[in-house]
């Protein structure tokens, strides 16, 4: 990401709602000393209304395990873009307000 | 033989191993462009963008969109809505199926040429076949979310495709504040093992979706399998993910 971090007005900007395709993201940057110094995400794609049905007795429990660092010699990395767009659509638009 | 370029607004690597396949990885990143230009809703000149305009009668879109819609649809009855193109405003945004969809159908172009050891990845969706240089199953690394840098498991697909949906990069000054104090329930990344990366991208949107359900969803599901990282940093494997991982 990249984003000019410095010259911001000191205070709390919220950016304005961005679709992540399964939902909506909104972000709030806080700029301290004319620096961006901490996000906030205000709206996060976890308040679906529908819901799906599991039947969980007929699934075994899962495990659950701490993650750990494995050797990197790998051929290919599988890891998250998904919402790149839309958390930098909604931050530039918190740093648009901060910066005019 | 290994390439690298950023096409539909994301790296796309293209490895067809010792092979020297000048021509033939052209054709693949020719076939990226043709999708982007038909499918991105960041182009005022694309199909999908006409549609959204009122610009184009249904029975007058290309053979692609109709396929693309018709998978689209699909997965959200498979999904009860969890997928779902059609965003709040009522336009049409298929760019979470046609990711897997132009993975799936560029890893054809390879194979029909003849191709039977190579991998196609698309920002962080894979598709891999046969071999890598050394003779080895092709291995994928899943990223820490929390750490960039980092690999936590290595999966090798062998011939099945792997997609990863999550939140956003940490490590850049970003952080989920999502009730500091309060049990944080969020899950960030969910990797999804498929019969081909159309099958792992697409469940692996969804899944996402569902939050902690999705994990079960995908465990439930005949075919899929799925490793989901919450944001203690724990993680959940279905029952059959270990048995695709290196030791």
């Amino acid at each position: 990401m990249k984003l000019a971090a410095k010259g911001y007005a000191d205070g709390v900007y919220t950016g304005p709602t961005a679709d992540a395709y399964y939902g909506i993201i909104q972000i709030q940057a806080l700029v301290q000393g004319g620096q961006l110094t901490a996000l906030k995400v205000l709206k996060y794609p976890s308040d679906r209304r529908t819901s799906i049905s599991i039947n969980r007795q007929a699934l075994p429990m899962l495990r659950d395990e701490a993650i750990s660092a494995q050797s990197a010699n790998v051929d290919i990395i599988s890891g998250a873009t998904l919402t790149s767009r839309a958390f930098i659509q909604s931050l530039r638009g918190a740093l648009k307000k901060a910066s005019s | 033989m290994r390439e690298t370029r950023i096409l539909m607004g994301m790296p796309i690597t293209v490895d067809v191993g010792g092979a020297p396949m000048g021509e033939l990885i052209e054709a693949v990143f020719g076939y990226f462009e043709d999708i982007d230009r038909r499918f991105s809703t960041y182009r005022a000149d694309s199909e999908i963008t006409a549609i959204n305009r009122g610009d184009v009668a249904v029975v007058d879109r290309s053979g692609e969109m109709m396929e693309v819609m018709a998978i689209a649809e699909q997965t959200k009855i498979e999904t009860a809505g969890y997928f779902d193109i059609r965003k709040p405003d009522g336009s049409l945004d298929p760019s979470g199926i046609v990711k897997g969809w132009a993975i799936r159908n560029a890893a054809g172009i390879l194979q029909r040429a003849g191709v039977s050891d190579f991998f196609i990845e698309a920002g962080g969706d894979i598709q891999s076949c046969g071999k890598n240089a050394s003779g080895l199953d092709w291995s994928v690394g899943i990223r820490n979310p929390f750490n960039a840098d980092e690999i936590i498991k290595v999966v090798c697909p062998r011939g099945r495709g792997v997609a990863t949906s999550g939140t956003y990069v940490r490590g850049q000054h970003i952080y989920n504040p999502h009730g500091i104090g309060s049990p944080i329930q969020d899950i960030v990344s969910l990797t999804v093992i498929g019969a081909d990366v159309l099958e792992a991208d697409r469940f692996a949107t969804a899944a996402f979706a569902m939050g902690r359900d999705g994990i079960h969803f995908i465990e439930q599901t005949p075919r899929l399998e799925g490793y989901v990282v919450d944001a203690n940093g724990r993680a959940t494997p279905t029952t059959g993910f270990g048995a695709l991982c290196l030791p």
